[in-house]
Protein backbone atom coordinates (compact mmCIF):
# COMPACT_ATOMS: atom_id res chain seq x y z
CA UNK A 1 0.00 0.00 0.00
CA UNK A 2 1.41 3.40 -0.96
CA UNK A 3 1.54 5.67 2.04
CA UNK A 4 2.45 8.77 0.06
CA UNK A 5 -0.33 11.35 -0.31
CA UNK A 6 -2.56 9.94 2.40
CA UNK A 7 -4.29 12.48 4.59
CA UNK A 8 -3.65 12.62 8.33
CA UNK A 9 -7.05 11.08 9.02
CA UNK A 10 -6.40 8.23 6.57
CA UNK A 11 -3.02 7.55 8.19
CA UNK A 12 -4.49 7.74 11.71
CA UNK A 13 -7.12 5.23 10.67
CA UNK A 14 -4.56 2.84 9.15
CA UNK A 15 -2.37 3.10 12.25
CA UNK A 16 -5.33 2.50 14.56
CA UNK A 17 -6.44 -0.56 12.56
CA UNK A 18 -2.81 -1.79 12.64
CA UNK A 19 -2.74 -1.98 8.83
CA UNK A 20 0.55 -0.11 9.08
CA UNK A 21 2.88 0.93 11.87
CA UNK A 22 4.80 4.15 12.34
CA UNK A 23 8.14 2.62 11.32
CA UNK A 24 6.70 1.51 7.97
CA UNK A 25 5.08 4.90 7.47
CA UNK A 26 8.24 6.81 8.39
CA UNK A 27 10.46 4.61 6.19
CA UNK A 28 8.07 5.05 3.29
CA UNK A 29 7.88 8.87 3.56
CA UNK A 30 11.58 9.19 4.26
CA UNK A 31 12.64 7.18 1.22
CA UNK A 32 10.07 8.97 -0.97
CA UNK A 33 11.24 12.41 0.13
CA UNK A 34 14.95 11.56 -0.08
CA UNK A 35 14.44 10.30 -3.62
CA UNK A 36 12.58 13.38 -4.87
CA UNK A 37 14.22 16.06 -2.76
CA UNK A 38 17.17 16.14 -5.16
CA UNK A 39 14.84 17.50 -7.82
CA UNK A 40 12.98 20.18 -5.86
CA UNK A 41 15.26 20.91 -2.86
CA UNK A 42 12.38 21.25 -0.40
CA UNK A 43 14.21 19.82 2.61
CA UNK A 44 17.39 21.24 4.13
CA UNK A 45 18.01 18.43 6.62
CA UNK A 46 16.43 15.12 7.60
CA UNK A 47 15.96 13.96 11.17
CA UNK A 48 18.49 11.13 11.70
CA UNK A 49 16.50 9.83 14.69
CA UNK A 50 13.16 9.57 12.85
CA UNK A 51 13.07 5.77 12.71
CA UNK A 52 14.05 5.40 16.38
CA UNK A 53 11.28 7.82 17.29
CA UNK A 54 8.85 5.87 15.09
CA UNK A 55 9.81 2.68 16.95
CA UNK A 56 9.00 4.43 20.24
CA UNK A 57 5.62 5.44 18.82
CA UNK A 58 4.90 1.83 17.82
CA UNK A 59 5.78 0.72 21.36
CA UNK A 60 3.34 3.28 22.76
CA UNK A 61 0.65 2.00 20.41
CA UNK A 62 1.31 -1.60 21.46
CA UNK A 63 1.02 -0.67 25.14
CA UNK A 64 -1.97 1.64 24.67
CA UNK A 65 -0.02 4.67 25.93
CA UNK A 66 -0.32 6.94 22.91
CA UNK A 67 0.70 10.54 23.40
CA UNK A 68 -2.11 12.02 21.30
CA UNK A 69 -3.91 12.37 18.00
CA UNK A 70 -0.81 12.56 15.79
CA UNK A 71 1.15 9.70 17.35
CA UNK A 72 3.51 8.17 14.82
CA UNK A 73 2.78 10.64 12.00
CA UNK A 74 5.82 12.33 10.40
CA UNK A 75 5.59 16.07 9.72
CA UNK A 76 8.01 18.65 8.30
CA UNK A 77 8.89 21.96 9.99
CA UNK A 78 10.19 25.06 8.26
CA UNK A 79 13.78 25.73 9.31
CA UNK A 80 12.59 28.77 11.30
CA UNK A 81 11.27 26.50 14.08
CA UNK A 82 13.82 25.64 16.75
CA UNK A 83 14.00 21.87 17.13
CA UNK A 84 16.02 20.61 20.09
CA UNK A 85 19.08 18.71 18.90
CA UNK A 86 18.27 19.26 15.20
CA UNK A 87 19.97 21.94 13.11
CA UNK A 88 17.85 25.07 12.66
CA UNK A 89 19.37 27.31 10.04
CA UNK A 90 16.73 29.85 8.92
CA UNK A 91 18.27 28.96 5.51
CA UNK A 92 21.18 31.25 6.34
CA UNK A 93 24.92 30.86 6.42
CA UNK A 94 24.64 32.77 9.71
CA UNK A 95 22.96 29.77 11.39
CA UNK A 96 24.36 27.01 9.17
CA UNK A 97 25.54 24.99 12.18
CA UNK A 98 23.12 26.17 14.86
CA UNK A 99 21.67 23.38 17.00
CA UNK A 100 19.02 24.80 19.35
CA UNK A 101 19.02 23.65 22.97
CA UNK A 102 15.21 23.76 23.04
CA UNK A 103 12.20 23.33 20.77
CA UNK A 104 9.65 25.95 19.82
CA UNK A 105 6.31 25.70 21.64
CA UNK A 106 4.43 24.82 18.44
CA UNK A 107 6.82 21.95 17.66
CA UNK A 108 6.66 20.82 21.29
CA UNK A 109 2.84 20.87 21.28
CA UNK A 110 2.75 18.73 18.15
CA UNK A 111 5.41 16.37 19.53
CA UNK A 112 3.32 16.10 22.69
CA UNK A 113 0.49 14.95 20.42
CA UNK A 114 2.87 12.29 19.07
CA UNK A 115 3.99 13.90 15.79
CA UNK A 116 7.49 13.03 14.57
CA UNK A 117 9.77 15.50 12.80
CA UNK A 118 10.81 14.04 9.44
CA UNK A 119 12.93 17.01 8.38
CA UNK A 120 13.43 20.75 8.21
CA UNK A 121 12.07 22.62 5.21
CA UNK A 122 13.83 25.01 2.86
CA UNK A 123 12.74 28.66 2.86
CA UNK A 124 13.87 32.15 1.99
CA UNK A 125 16.68 33.24 4.32
CA UNK A 126 15.19 34.43 7.63
CA UNK A 127 11.78 34.18 5.87
CA UNK A 128 12.56 37.26 3.76
CA UNK A 129 11.19 36.67 0.27
CA UNK A 130 8.21 35.41 -1.64
CA UNK A 131 9.80 32.93 -4.04
CA UNK A 132 12.23 30.72 -2.06
CA UNK A 133 15.02 32.04 -4.28
CA UNK A 134 16.84 33.58 -1.31
CA UNK A 135 17.97 30.47 0.53
CA UNK A 136 21.63 29.83 1.38
CA UNK A 137 20.86 26.19 0.50
CA UNK A 138 19.57 26.91 -3.01
CA UNK A 139 16.16 27.46 -4.59
CA UNK A 140 13.20 25.28 -3.72
CA UNK A 141 11.41 24.48 -6.99
CA UNK A 142 7.72 24.11 -7.72
CA UNK A 143 6.79 20.40 -7.87
CA UNK A 144 4.16 21.08 -10.56
CA UNK A 145 6.79 22.52 -12.90
CA UNK A 146 10.39 22.90 -11.83
CA UNK A 147 10.91 25.94 -14.08
CA UNK A 148 8.75 27.83 -11.60
CA UNK A 149 9.24 28.95 -8.00
CA UNK A 150 7.58 27.19 -5.07
CA UNK A 151 6.72 30.53 -3.49
CA UNK A 152 7.97 31.85 -0.23
CA UNK A 153 9.05 32.18 2.21
CA UNK A 154 7.74 28.77 3.35
CA UNK A 155 8.38 27.25 -0.10
CA UNK A 156 9.91 24.02 1.20
CA UNK A 157 6.97 23.39 3.54
CA UNK A 158 4.44 23.82 0.70
CA UNK A 159 6.45 21.84 -1.89
CA UNK A 160 6.95 19.00 0.63
CA UNK A 161 3.24 18.54 1.28
CA UNK A 162 2.43 18.97 -2.40
CA UNK A 163 4.93 16.22 -3.28
CA UNK A 164 3.72 13.80 -0.64
CA UNK A 165 6.84 14.05 1.55
CA UNK A 166 4.56 14.41 4.57
CA UNK A 167 0.84 15.01 5.10
CA UNK A 168 1.53 18.17 7.12
CA UNK A 169 4.09 20.89 7.46
CA UNK A 170 4.74 23.96 9.57
CA UNK A 171 5.49 27.34 8.04
CA UNK A 172 5.67 30.91 9.23
CA UNK A 173 3.68 33.79 7.79
CA UNK A 174 4.92 37.37 8.21
CA UNK A 175 3.35 38.81 5.06
CA UNK A 176 1.83 35.82 3.27
CA UNK A 177 4.64 33.28 3.60
CA UNK A 178 2.27 30.36 4.26
CA UNK A 179 -0.64 31.34 2.01
CA UNK A 180 1.34 32.30 -1.08
CA UNK A 181 3.44 29.09 -1.38
CA UNK A 182 0.29 27.10 -0.52
CA UNK A 183 -1.40 28.81 -3.51
CA UNK A 184 1.63 28.22 -5.77
CA UNK A 185 1.96 24.53 -4.81
CA UNK A 186 -1.72 23.57 -4.51
CA UNK A 187 -2.05 22.84 -0.78
CA UNK A 188 -4.11 24.25 2.09
CA UNK A 189 -2.27 26.81 4.23
CA UNK A 190 -3.54 28.72 7.25
CA UNK A 191 -2.11 31.72 9.06
CA UNK A 192 -4.08 31.90 12.29
CA UNK A 193 -4.91 35.04 14.27
CA UNK A 194 -1.76 36.76 15.58
CA UNK A 195 -1.37 35.35 19.09
CA UNK A 196 -3.17 32.05 18.44
CA UNK A 197 0.09 30.10 18.01
CA UNK A 198 3.09 30.84 20.19
CA UNK A 199 6.10 32.49 18.56
CA UNK A 200 8.43 31.14 21.27
CA UNK A 201 11.30 29.30 19.62
CA UNK A 202 10.46 30.57 16.15
CA UNK A 203 13.37 32.58 14.74
CA UNK A 204 12.25 36.21 14.65
CA UNK A 205 11.88 38.24 11.47
CA UNK A 206 9.29 40.92 12.26
CA UNK A 207 7.84 40.20 15.68
CA UNK A 208 4.58 42.17 15.39
CA UNK A 209 3.73 40.35 12.14
CA UNK A 210 5.25 36.86 12.49
CA UNK A 211 2.82 34.00 13.06
CA UNK A 212 3.38 30.26 12.69
CA UNK A 213 1.10 28.56 10.17
CA UNK A 214 0.08 25.09 9.09
CA UNK A 215 -0.05 23.44 5.68
CA UNK A 216 -1.70 20.21 4.63
CA UNK A 217 -3.39 18.55 1.68
CA UNK A 218 -6.79 18.48 3.35
CA UNK A 219 -8.68 21.13 5.32
CA UNK A 220 -9.64 18.72 8.12
CA UNK A 221 -5.96 17.83 8.67
CA UNK A 222 -5.12 21.50 9.01
CA UNK A 223 -8.03 22.06 11.42
CA UNK A 224 -6.88 19.22 13.68
CA UNK A 225 -3.26 20.34 13.64
CA UNK A 226 -4.17 23.97 14.38
CA UNK A 227 -6.11 22.80 17.41
CA UNK A 228 -3.19 20.70 18.67
CA UNK A 229 -0.55 23.37 18.01
CA UNK A 230 -2.47 26.15 19.80
CA UNK A 231 -1.91 26.98 23.45
CA UNK A 232 -1.42 29.98 25.67
CA UNK A 233 2.31 30.36 26.26
CA UNK A 234 3.74 32.59 28.97
CA UNK A 235 7.06 32.53 27.13
CA UNK A 236 5.52 34.66 24.36
CA UNK A 237 4.27 38.04 25.61
CA UNK A 238 1.87 38.28 22.66
CA UNK A 239 0.37 34.81 23.11
CA UNK A 240 -3.38 34.96 23.55
CA UNK A 241 -5.24 33.16 26.31
CA UNK A 242 -8.38 33.07 24.16
CA UNK A 243 -9.98 29.61 24.43
CA UNK A 244 -8.90 27.17 21.69
CA UNK A 245 -12.02 25.73 20.06
CA UNK A 246 -12.13 22.11 18.96
CA UNK A 247 -11.70 23.03 15.29
CA UNK A 248 -11.60 19.37 14.25
CA UNK A 249 -14.88 18.45 15.97
CA UNK A 250 -16.72 21.66 15.11
CA UNK A 251 -15.76 21.71 11.45
CA UNK A 252 -18.86 21.77 9.27
CA UNK A 253 -19.19 22.29 5.54
CA UNK A 254 -22.76 23.53 5.86
CA UNK A 255 -22.19 27.23 5.27
CA UNK A 256 -25.73 28.27 4.41
CA UNK A 257 -26.46 31.94 5.24
CA UNK A 258 -22.80 32.83 5.78
CA UNK A 259 -22.13 36.40 4.68
CA UNK A 260 -19.09 36.53 2.43
CA UNK A 261 -17.45 39.74 1.22
CA UNK A 262 -16.04 39.46 -2.30
CA UNK A 263 -12.82 41.39 -2.81
CA UNK A 264 -11.67 41.11 -6.42
CA UNK A 265 -9.45 44.04 -7.44
CA UNK A 266 -10.17 45.44 -10.90
CA UNK A 267 -6.50 45.50 -11.93
CA UNK A 268 -3.49 43.29 -11.38
CA UNK A 269 -5.23 39.90 -11.39
CA UNK A 270 -4.56 37.34 -14.16
CA UNK A 271 -7.56 36.01 -16.10
CA UNK A 272 -7.13 32.42 -14.86
CA UNK A 273 -7.46 33.65 -11.29
CA UNK A 274 -10.44 35.91 -12.07
CA UNK A 275 -12.16 32.91 -13.69
CA UNK A 276 -11.56 30.68 -10.66
CA UNK A 277 -12.73 33.47 -8.37
CA UNK A 278 -15.99 33.68 -10.32
CA UNK A 279 -16.41 29.87 -10.26
CA UNK A 280 -16.07 29.86 -6.48
CA UNK A 281 -18.41 32.83 -6.21
CA UNK A 282 -21.04 30.83 -8.14
CA UNK A 283 -20.43 27.81 -5.94
CA UNK A 284 -20.91 29.84 -2.75
CA UNK A 285 -24.04 31.35 -4.23
CA UNK A 286 -25.44 27.83 -4.82
CA UNK A 287 -24.59 27.00 -1.20
CA UNK A 288 -26.96 29.81 -0.18
CA UNK A 289 -24.26 32.13 1.16
CA UNK A 290 -24.99 35.82 1.08
CA UNK A 291 -22.41 37.43 -1.18
CA UNK A 292 -21.50 41.09 -0.88
CA UNK A 293 -18.97 42.85 -3.15
CA UNK A 294 -16.59 44.91 -1.01
CA UNK A 295 -13.80 47.43 -1.56
CA UNK A 296 -10.70 48.02 0.52
CA UNK A 297 -9.44 51.56 0.25
CA UNK A 298 -5.84 50.95 1.39
CA UNK A 299 -5.15 48.08 -1.02
CA UNK A 300 -2.61 50.09 -3.01
CA UNK A 301 -0.68 51.04 0.15
CA UNK A 302 -0.65 47.86 2.23
CA UNK A 303 2.50 46.34 0.71
CA UNK A 304 4.45 49.56 1.22
CA UNK A 305 3.27 49.85 4.86
CA UNK A 306 4.19 46.22 5.38
CA UNK A 307 7.71 46.54 3.95
CA UNK A 308 8.50 49.61 6.05
CA UNK A 309 7.35 47.92 9.28
CA UNK A 310 8.74 44.47 8.50
CA UNK A 311 12.16 45.82 7.48
CA UNK A 312 12.32 48.04 10.57
CA UNK A 313 11.57 45.14 12.88
CA UNK A 314 13.97 42.89 10.97
CA UNK A 315 16.84 45.37 11.30
CA UNK A 316 16.28 45.37 15.05
CA UNK A 317 15.69 41.61 15.46
CA UNK A 318 18.70 40.60 13.38
CA UNK A 319 21.01 42.85 15.37
CA UNK A 320 21.45 39.88 17.70
CA UNK A 321 23.63 38.11 15.11
CA UNK A 322 26.98 39.59 15.98
CA UNK A 323 29.30 36.60 15.62
CA UNK A 324 29.90 36.39 19.37
CA UNK A 325 27.22 34.33 21.09
CA UNK A 326 26.10 31.97 18.36
CA UNK A 327 26.05 31.67 14.61
CA UNK A 328 28.72 32.57 12.08
CA UNK A 329 31.86 34.37 13.18
CA UNK A 330 34.38 35.94 10.82
CA UNK A 331 37.86 34.45 10.91
CA UNK A 332 40.35 36.96 12.31
CA UNK A 333 43.03 34.42 13.16
CA UNK A 334 45.48 35.92 10.62
CA UNK A 335 44.61 39.63 10.68
CA UNK A 336 43.14 41.07 13.84
CA UNK A 337 40.01 43.19 13.61
CA UNK A 338 40.46 46.97 13.72
CA UNK A 339 37.95 47.22 16.52
CA UNK A 340 34.88 45.44 17.81
CA UNK A 341 32.63 47.12 15.21
CA UNK A 342 34.92 45.80 12.47
CA UNK A 343 34.51 42.31 13.91
CA UNK A 344 30.70 42.56 14.11
CA UNK A 345 30.22 44.12 10.69
CA UNK A 346 32.58 41.68 8.96
CA UNK A 347 30.83 38.66 10.52
CA UNK A 348 27.42 40.01 9.48
CA UNK A 349 28.59 40.91 5.97
CA UNK A 350 30.07 37.46 5.37
CA UNK A 351 27.03 35.53 6.66
CA UNK A 352 23.90 37.40 5.59
CA UNK A 353 22.59 36.98 2.04
CA UNK A 354 21.70 39.70 -0.44
CA UNK A 355 18.00 40.10 0.40
CA UNK A 356 18.55 40.01 4.16
CA UNK A 357 21.20 42.73 3.87
CA UNK A 358 18.86 44.81 1.72
CA UNK A 359 16.07 44.62 4.28
CA UNK A 360 18.36 45.38 7.21
CA UNK A 361 19.68 48.42 5.34
CA UNK A 362 16.12 49.58 4.55
CA UNK A 363 14.98 49.06 8.14
CA UNK A 364 17.98 50.91 9.49
CA UNK A 365 17.29 53.79 7.10
CA UNK A 366 13.59 54.23 7.96
CA UNK A 367 14.31 54.06 11.68
CA UNK A 368 17.13 56.58 11.54
CA UNK A 369 16.79 60.10 12.81
CA UNK A 370 15.08 62.37 10.30
CA UNK A 371 13.19 59.56 8.54
CA UNK A 372 11.44 57.84 11.47
CA UNK A 373 8.36 60.12 11.47
CA UNK A 374 8.01 60.22 7.70
CA UNK A 375 8.24 56.47 7.22
CA UNK A 376 8.06 54.24 10.30
CA UNK A 377 5.62 56.28 12.37
CA UNK A 378 3.42 56.98 9.38
CA UNK A 379 3.40 53.29 8.46
CA UNK A 380 2.31 52.40 12.03
CA UNK A 381 -0.50 54.98 11.82
CA UNK A 382 -1.61 53.64 8.45
CA UNK A 383 -1.51 50.16 9.92
CA UNK A 384 -4.03 51.37 12.51
CA UNK A 385 -6.33 52.70 9.75
CA UNK A 386 -5.99 49.44 7.79
CA UNK A 387 -6.98 47.43 10.88
CA UNK A 388 -9.92 49.78 11.51
CA UNK A 389 -11.16 49.30 7.95
CA UNK A 390 -11.05 45.51 8.34
CA UNK A 391 -12.90 45.85 11.65
CA UNK A 392 -15.65 47.79 9.90
CA UNK A 393 -15.88 45.23 7.08
CA UNK A 394 -16.21 42.36 9.56
CA UNK A 395 -19.17 44.09 11.19
CA UNK A 396 -21.17 43.24 8.08
CA UNK A 397 -19.59 40.01 6.74
CA UNK A 398 -18.33 36.76 8.30
CA UNK A 399 -15.50 36.30 5.87
CA UNK A 400 -13.74 37.85 2.87
CA UNK A 401 -12.95 35.89 -0.28
CA UNK A 402 -10.02 37.31 -2.27
CA UNK A 403 -7.14 36.09 -4.45
CA UNK A 404 -3.89 35.12 -2.72
CA UNK A 405 -1.83 36.76 -5.41
CA UNK A 406 -2.30 38.46 -8.75
CA UNK A 407 -0.92 35.45 -10.58
CA UNK A 408 0.17 31.84 -10.34
CA UNK A 409 3.74 30.74 -9.54
CA UNK A 410 6.39 32.88 -11.21
CA UNK A 411 9.13 31.59 -13.45
CA UNK A 412 12.46 31.40 -11.67
CA UNK A 413 14.18 34.83 -11.55
CA UNK A 414 11.10 36.52 -13.09
CA UNK A 415 11.29 39.56 -10.79
CA UNK A 416 15.05 39.49 -10.31
CA UNK A 417 15.78 43.12 -11.14
CA UNK A 418 12.46 44.72 -10.32
CA UNK A 419 12.27 45.87 -6.71
CA UNK A 420 8.77 47.34 -7.01
CA UNK A 421 7.32 44.13 -8.48
CA UNK A 422 9.11 42.04 -5.86
CA UNK A 423 7.90 44.18 -2.96
CA UNK A 424 4.36 44.63 -4.31
CA UNK A 425 4.04 40.91 -4.94
CA UNK A 426 2.36 40.28 -1.55
CA UNK A 427 -0.21 43.11 -1.73
CA UNK A 428 -3.13 40.72 -1.20
CA UNK A 429 -1.72 38.82 1.77
CA UNK A 430 -0.01 41.40 3.98
CA UNK A 431 -3.30 42.98 5.12
CA UNK A 432 -4.06 39.97 7.33
CA UNK A 433 -0.64 40.28 8.99
CA UNK A 434 -0.89 44.03 9.51
CA UNK A 435 -4.28 43.62 11.23
CA UNK A 436 -3.44 40.30 12.97
CA UNK A 437 -6.32 38.51 11.23
CA UNK A 438 -6.61 34.79 10.39
CA UNK A 439 -6.43 33.89 6.70
CA UNK A 440 -6.23 30.71 4.69
CA UNK A 441 -5.42 29.62 1.15
CA UNK A 442 -7.49 26.78 -0.28
CA UNK A 443 -6.81 25.12 -3.66
CA UNK A 444 -9.52 25.85 -6.23
CA UNK A 445 -8.05 24.55 -9.50
CA UNK A 446 -5.31 25.04 -12.07
CA UNK A 447 -4.25 27.68 -14.57
CA UNK A 448 -4.15 27.15 -18.33
CA UNK A 449 -0.43 26.25 -17.99
CA UNK A 450 -1.14 23.64 -15.33
CA UNK A 451 -0.08 25.52 -12.21
CA UNK A 452 -2.17 25.43 -9.04
CA UNK A 453 -4.49 28.26 -8.01
CA UNK A 454 -5.61 28.92 -4.45
CA UNK A 455 -8.04 31.50 -3.15
CA UNK A 456 -7.82 33.29 0.15
CA UNK A 457 -10.40 33.43 2.94
CA UNK A 458 -10.04 35.93 5.79
CA UNK A 459 -12.12 36.38 8.92
CA UNK A 460 -12.07 38.46 12.08
CA UNK A 461 -9.84 37.75 15.08
CA UNK A 462 -10.05 34.19 16.44
CA UNK A 463 -12.71 33.20 13.86
CA UNK A 464 -10.56 30.50 12.24
CA UNK A 465 -13.54 28.13 12.39
CA UNK A 466 -15.41 30.27 9.85
CA UNK A 467 -12.68 30.08 7.23
CA UNK A 468 -12.05 26.38 7.90
CA UNK A 469 -15.76 25.61 7.38
CA UNK A 470 -15.95 27.55 4.12
CA UNK A 471 -12.65 26.03 2.92
CA UNK A 472 -13.98 22.55 3.68
CA UNK A 473 -17.10 23.26 1.63
CA UNK A 474 -14.97 24.44 -1.31
CA UNK A 475 -12.69 21.40 -0.96
CA UNK A 476 -15.61 18.93 -0.88
CA UNK A 477 -17.22 20.54 -3.93
CA UNK A 478 -14.13 20.99 -6.09
CA UNK A 479 -11.97 18.03 -4.91
CA UNK A 480 -8.84 19.65 -6.32
CA UNK A 481 -6.68 17.45 -4.05
CA UNK A 482 -7.42 14.47 -6.32
CA UNK A 483 -5.02 15.80 -8.94
CA UNK A 484 -1.45 15.01 -7.93
CA UNK A 485 1.87 16.25 -9.29
CA UNK A 486 4.43 13.87 -10.81
CA UNK A 487 6.48 13.69 -7.58
CA UNK A 488 3.60 12.05 -5.75
CA UNK A 489 4.01 8.65 -7.38
CA UNK B 1 28.77 60.42 1.76
CA UNK B 2 26.42 58.12 -0.16
CA UNK B 3 23.23 56.85 1.53
CA UNK B 4 24.31 53.21 1.56
CA UNK B 5 27.77 54.03 2.88
CA UNK B 6 26.19 55.88 5.79
CA UNK B 7 23.55 53.22 6.52
CA UNK B 8 25.88 50.23 6.40
CA UNK B 9 27.77 51.65 9.38
CA UNK B 10 24.57 52.00 11.38
CA UNK B 11 23.41 48.55 10.25
CA UNK B 12 26.79 47.05 11.15
CA UNK B 13 27.28 45.38 7.80
CA UNK B 14 30.60 45.92 6.03
CA UNK B 15 29.77 45.93 2.32
CA UNK B 16 32.31 45.36 -0.39
CA UNK B 17 32.71 48.04 -3.10
CA UNK B 18 30.68 45.91 -5.54
CA UNK B 19 27.90 45.39 -3.00
CA UNK B 20 27.88 49.08 -2.16
CA UNK B 21 27.33 50.02 -5.78
CA UNK B 22 24.65 47.29 -6.18
CA UNK B 23 22.69 48.47 -3.13
CA UNK B 24 23.15 52.12 -4.10
CA UNK B 25 21.27 51.37 -7.34
CA UNK B 26 18.48 49.24 -5.85
CA UNK B 27 18.14 51.50 -2.82
CA UNK B 28 17.12 54.35 -5.09
CA UNK B 29 14.25 52.20 -6.45
CA UNK B 30 13.21 51.17 -2.94
CA UNK B 31 13.15 54.78 -1.74
CA UNK B 32 10.90 55.75 -4.65
CA UNK B 33 8.67 52.79 -3.77
CA UNK B 34 8.33 53.59 -0.05
CA UNK B 35 7.94 57.31 -0.70
CA UNK B 36 4.33 56.63 -1.79
CA UNK B 37 3.45 56.42 1.89
CA UNK B 38 4.25 60.10 2.44
CA UNK B 39 1.48 61.13 0.04
CA UNK B 40 -1.31 59.32 1.94
CA UNK B 41 -3.50 61.84 3.72
CA UNK B 42 -4.47 61.25 7.32
CA UNK B 43 -4.96 63.18 10.55
CA UNK B 44 -1.73 63.94 12.37
CA UNK B 45 -3.07 62.50 15.62
CA UNK B 46 -3.99 59.11 14.09
CA UNK B 47 -3.00 56.46 16.66
CA UNK B 48 -0.33 53.89 15.88
CA UNK B 49 -1.43 50.25 15.60
CA UNK B 50 -1.37 47.91 18.58
CA UNK B 51 -2.69 44.33 18.79
CA UNK B 52 -5.91 45.23 20.59
CA UNK B 53 -7.28 41.70 20.28
CA UNK B 54 -4.68 40.31 22.66
CA UNK B 55 -5.12 40.92 26.39
CA UNK B 56 -1.94 42.15 28.00
CA UNK B 57 -0.33 39.23 29.80
CA UNK B 58 1.95 40.46 32.55
CA UNK B 59 3.73 38.13 34.93
CA UNK B 60 6.29 38.37 37.70
CA UNK B 61 9.88 38.14 36.56
CA UNK B 62 10.89 35.10 38.58
CA UNK B 63 14.47 33.86 38.57
CA UNK B 64 14.74 30.19 37.70
CA UNK B 65 17.61 27.77 37.44
CA UNK B 66 18.48 27.20 33.80
CA UNK B 67 19.46 23.78 32.56
CA UNK B 68 20.64 24.99 29.18
CA UNK B 69 23.58 27.26 30.10
CA UNK B 70 26.17 24.77 28.86
CA UNK B 71 24.38 24.02 25.59
CA UNK B 72 23.98 27.74 24.91
CA UNK B 73 27.65 28.41 25.60
CA UNK B 74 28.52 25.48 23.36
CA UNK B 75 26.98 27.38 20.43
CA UNK B 76 29.47 30.24 20.86
CA UNK B 77 32.09 30.49 18.12
CA UNK B 78 34.66 30.99 20.93
CA UNK B 79 34.22 30.63 24.66
CA UNK B 80 36.36 30.81 27.76
CA UNK B 81 34.74 28.91 30.62
CA UNK B 82 31.40 30.60 31.25
CA UNK B 83 32.28 33.61 29.07
CA UNK B 84 31.76 34.33 25.37
CA UNK B 85 35.07 35.25 23.79
CA UNK B 86 35.71 37.83 21.07
CA UNK B 87 38.93 38.10 19.06
CA UNK B 88 41.53 40.61 20.29
CA UNK B 89 40.68 44.05 18.95
CA UNK B 90 43.25 46.24 20.70
CA UNK B 91 46.41 44.68 19.42
CA UNK B 92 46.33 41.79 21.90
CA UNK B 93 46.99 38.15 21.02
Amino acid sequence: MSLVNKSVYELKNSLEKKEINSVELSESLLSHSQKHNKKINAIISFNPKLLDQAKESDKRRATNTLKGELDGIPIIAKDMFCTKGLKTTAASKMLENFIPPYSSTVVKNLQNAGALILGKANQDEFAMGGTNEHSYFGNCLNPWNTDYVSGGSSGGSAASVSSGFSPLSLGTDTGGSVREPAHFCGVVGIKPTYGRLSRYGVISFASSLDQPGIMGKKVKDVALTLELASSYDNKDATSSNCKVPSFSKNINSNIKTKKIGLLLPEDGIETDIVNKFNDVKNLLNKEACKLVPIKFSYLSNVACVYHIIASSEASSNLARYDGVRYGYSADFSKNSAKDLMDFYSTSRAEAFGKEVKRRILLGTYVLSSGYYDAYYKKACQLRYLIAQEFKKIFQSVDCILLPVSGGVALKLEANKNNVEKTYNHDWLTVGANLAGLPALSVPVGFSSNGLPIGLQLMSSHFQEQTILDIALNIEENLQVYKKQNSFCS
Amino acid sequence: MSKVKDIQKKACIKLSKEEESYYEKTFFDILIYIKQITSVNMKEDTPVYTHEHIEKQLREDILQESSVVESILDQAPQRDGRYFKVPPVLGGK
